[in-house]
């Protein structure tokens, strides 16, 4: 890498860590893994780095497409899609409860897509055009992908009596 | 919970203490990358036949599928909201092509509704016609309507990877009849530190399917290529020693003719204008931290490079500007951001240098343009779209 090329990869490095972080955290749910996420996709770009015109729009297009392209190839266990939220085993410990009292403990229940899609749509504020060209599906498959998610999230958090938030 | 409350509140929520990044992050970075180059290495025989095969491919015009990759629709169906494209009135000419950063959009001319396309496009002369550049592909073309509707399974990849149209400063992949398009291969500069220099361009027929590669002088320190006039060649912008800047024209075949020098430095080549007699160039300098500096819009004769024109950048309250390209032999276009938060373009005449009104992007995001062209068979309830 060129000296001049290294010096703006370090700035952007540098300036735009923490909210690709942000983003990563979201979709990980995990500190350690939203670095490797993160990491991940900085390295994929450093050698092209001097021909990539928007960074910031890069870089974070290669953390969803990462992201997207582990999930699909996990395991082959079917995602499952539903309208209820999975229960937790730990739904009544009360240890537990201090996590999941907020958002991000709801959002990472919801199955692997629809976290990514609602991450995009309502994090981002990306259109349903941009998310299905990003991830290669339909525009009509992320309105529905997000209207579930969506969905999902009133159920397992929603505010009770008293305004408090608690996870369902 | 509305949409809203869910979007705010993901928005704010907080984030764990330690979720920074660590120390050295970029250092960590660049030894990751370093690794995996030395691991590659010893695919890298490999690699290099099936780039060849591919090319072989190409050029007789046999397979041209695209390769396997990251998932990529094959239609785009959804389009801008009505209300995120200002409307400027009507006019004769018309945004076609676009990025705003995060997503390339296409005029679909029949629906008069830009469409979002999987790779960022660039309309032929003709209207007829696309061609893409992709980082992870290469230069491909289609049919304009076929893209609209099928994506990138209506696209022919004409090249691998290694040409793109972000290397050396190119400019405008069509030539001037239509008839190729072209991209470029960077390579090792023997600099030792890693850099790169441009190496070679590659024309792409559009009619007959033949590749033709042409190879840059080594010594050629290359700030911009355009196509040339005739179309038979490009028009290569070169910084000499002593910190000029002149073109020096360049057959297919790779025969150095002609050389015009420019004025000023920093010189940045846009095009001619379509009749050829013209060239459009930027020079002067600009802080983009800062913010600060000159720069201006040159209009030169294309024969001699004799200034003709010069046209500062009036862009309001020292915000930054930029020279689009040419609309017709009599009007450029410019982009401008008369305030941090306004981005839009003007038309410049390109006889006086007088600036029309501001117009606003297709979309609040600041955006490239990629290709401008006729409103005309713009259907009726999208005719204000042109400008």
């Amino acid at each position: 890498m060129k000296p001049a090329h290294e010096k703006e990869f370090r700035d952007f490095t540098a300036a735009q860590t923490p909210a690709l972080l942000r983003v990563a955290y979201l979709l990980t749910g995990d500190v350690h893994l939203a670095q490797d996420l993160v990491q991940s996709a900085l390295a994929a770009c450093v050698k092209k780095w001097h021909r990539i015109d928007e960074p910031y729009a890069y870089v974070r297009k290669a953390m969803y497409r990462s992201q997207y392209n582990a999930w699909r190839s996990r395991a082959r266990k079917p995602e499952s899609i539903v309208d209820a939220p999975p229960e937790r085993a730990d739904r009544d410990h009360a240890d537990g409860v201090a996590a999941r009292h907020d958002l991000r403990a709801a959002l990472a229940r919801l199955p692997y897509r629809q976290r990514l899609i609602v991450v995009l749509r309502h994090y981002e504020d990306r259109s349903e055009a941009e998310i299905a060209r990003m991830l290669g599906i339909s525009p009509s498959g992320v309105r529905s992908q997000a209207s579930r998610g969506i969905a999902a999230l009133r159920r397992i958090h929603q505010p009770n009596a008293t305004g408090t938030e608690v996870l369902r | 919970m509305s949409d809203e409350t869910i979007s705010e509140g993901l928005k704010s929520v907080p984030m764990p203490a330690d979720l920074v990044p660590p120390h050295g992050f970029a250092d960590s970075v660049l030894r990751r990358r370093a690794r995996a180059r030395g691991t590659r290495a010893v695919v890298a025989v490999v690699a290099v036949v099936a780039v060849l095969a591919g090319a072989s491919a190409a050029i007789g015009g046999a397979d041209r599928s695209a390769p396997p990759a990251d998932p990529y629709p094959s239609s785009s169906a959804d389009t801008l909201p009505d209300d995120a494209v200002p409307r400027p009135g009507g006019g004769p000419r018309v945004i076609e092509a676009f990025s705003n950063g995060w997503m390339p959009y296409l005029l679909d001319q029949r629906s008069g509704e830009y469409l979002a396309v999987p790779f960022r496009a660039e309309v032929s002369p003709d209207g007829g016609q696309v061609a893409v550049s992709d980082l992870d592909r290469g230069l491909g073309v289609a049919g304009r309507e076929a893209y609209l509707d099928g994506g990138e399974s209506a696209v022919a990849w004409v090249t691998g990877p290694e040409v793109t149209d972000t290397v050396g400063g190119v400019r405008s992949l069509w030539s001037p009849d239509g008839s190729k398009v072209f991209g470029a291969t960077e390579v090792d500069a023997g600099l030792g530190d890693g850099s790169g220099r441009l190496g070679t361009l590659t024309s792409y027929d559009a009619v007959t399917g033949q590749l033709v590669v042409t190879t840059v002088p080594a010594d050629w320190k290359v700030t911009g290529v355009v196509w040339a006039p005739d179309s038979a060649g490009y028009a290569v912008a070169v910084e000499r020693e002593d910190g000029r800047t002149e073109v020096r024209h360049l057959t297919l075949a790779g025969v150095v003719g002609a050389t015009v020098e420019l004025d000023g430095s920093d010189v940045i080549l846009v095009g001619y204008s379509p009749d050829g007699g013209r060239l459009l160039y930027e020079n002067g300098s600009w802080n983009e931290e800062e913010g600060t500096g000159e720069r201006q819009a040159v209009v030169a004769d294309a024969a001699t490079g004799r200034t003709e024109l010069t046209a500062g950048f009036e862009n309001g309250n020292g915000h930054g500007a930029s020279t689009v390209g040419w609309l017709d032999d009599g009007a450029l276009l410019m982009a401008v951001d008369p305030s941090p938060e306004e981005h839009g373009f003007v038309v410049v005449d390109a006889e006086t240098g007088d600036f029309g009104p501001s117009i606003p992007w297709p979309t609040a995001e600041n955006v490239s343009v990629w290709s401008v062209g006729s409103s005309a068979g713009l259907p009726p309830e999208a005719a204000d779209l042109g400008f």
